[in-house]
């Protein structure tokens, strides 16, 4: 079912990200080798310090939105001859080894998709504000594309070629993270959640979304399920 | 004639011109000239023939001619604006893929 030894890409989007970039890279790069961070129009020095831990790097001429940045990598991924495909946050916020452990999981063959979820891991500390939106968020999902997920948008998830092949992502920003959920349901994708440590320093939570993002993110995503 | 409707009137032929320059000179279709003009020609009619409204209001069913003119305005605005954030949406859309490729293309001609 699957190459002996698969290929696998880590899809990092990142802006304004220098500070950590490196760090994120170095960390991915110590056990994998195909490591894609696409700079989504940064004016700091994110590229060059991808590109210095040895990361590919895809460039976005101006700010397209992290939806836009994690199409671009998957594509460029498709296209090298990816065969598991890994979404990473760049702010430092995601454990390499939750990663590892989701690539064993998704290596059994049970499943199309693995999805991130920091509320299965018990010991993360969430703000409370960021966890009663994403808990609405889960029941929006439920009612909206039929999933049930217990975190709507965790940025680390692991997908099969065949998986990435099929979504149609066209949502530019945030609402991409909705987006992929109503895209597993569409297709009715194999999916499991896998309970996953978030580190939220100063940093990742200064640079994280704002939680009142979450009407935007509803907003878009609301215009395109009814056609727009 | 009321001063206001002097005024109406008045911006309403300087549209029509600016319609009929802007068609003269190809920047907008026939089905735009003439969207754009029959909405002016009725603006100029309404405000020198009031009484147009009332007739139309009776049509509707609606108290006053006003008010017609209101709740019509209230839709086409909402109608126009839904159609200007879905075109907004698509040259988003198209910018993005402008980026993306040029993305893959700049990565291509590194690696040559």
């Amino acid at each position: 079912m699957y190459p002996r030894n698969p290929k696998i890409f880590f899809l990092i989007p990142a802006y304004n990200e220098s500070k950590v970039i490196g760090d994120v890279v170095r960390s991915v790069k110590s056990e994998f080798e195909d490591v894609v961070v696409i700079d989504d129009g940064s004016i700091d020095q994110t590229s060059q310090k991808a590109q210095e831990a040895g990361a590919v790097v895809l460039k976005h001429l101006m700010n397209r939105g992290q939806g836009a940045a994690l199409k671009t990598g998957i594509d460029y991924a498709l296209c090298e001859g990816a065969d598991i495909l890994v979404t990473f946050d760049s702010d430092g916020q995601h454990q390499l080894d939750d990663a590892k452990n989701m690539i064993s999981q998704i290596l059994t063959g049970r499943y199309d998709v693995i999805l991130g979820s920091r509320f299965l891991y018990k010991d993360n500390q969430i703000p409370w504000l960021r966890r009663g939106v994403l808990k609405l968020g889960t029941v929006f999902t439920c009612l909206v594309s039929g999933i049930k997920v217990t975190d709507t948008h965790n940025g680390l998830r692991v997908l099969l070629r065949s998986a990435a092949e099929q979504m149609l992502i066209q949502q530019d920003r945030m609402a991409h993270a909705s987006e992929i959920l109503d895209e597993i349901g569409r297709l009715k994708l194999r999916y499991c959640e896998f309970p996953t440590r978030i580190v939220y320093t100063d940093y990742s939570k200064q640079k994280g979304q704002n939680s009142l993002n979450a009407f935007r993110i509803l907003r878009d995503f609301l215009i395109q399920k009814l056609g727009g | 004639m009321q001063f206001i409707q002097f005024i109406i009137i008045l911006f309403a032929i300087f549209a029509l011109t600016g319609i009929f320059i802007r068609f003269r000179r190809k920047t907008i279709n026939f089905l735009e000239f003439f969207l754009w003009s029959f909405f002016w020609f009725m603006v100029g009619l309404c405000v020198s023939l009031p009484n147009i409204t009332q007739w139309f209001a009776k049509i509707l069913g609606v108290g006053r001619g006003a008010d017609a003119v209101f709740y019509i305005g209230i839709v086409s605005l909402s109608y126009f604006l839904f159609r200007l954030y879905i075109k907004i949406r698509h040259i988003e859309q198209e910018i993005t893929h402008v980026v993306r490729k040029l993305a893959l293309n700049d990565l291509e001609h590194t690696k040559k």
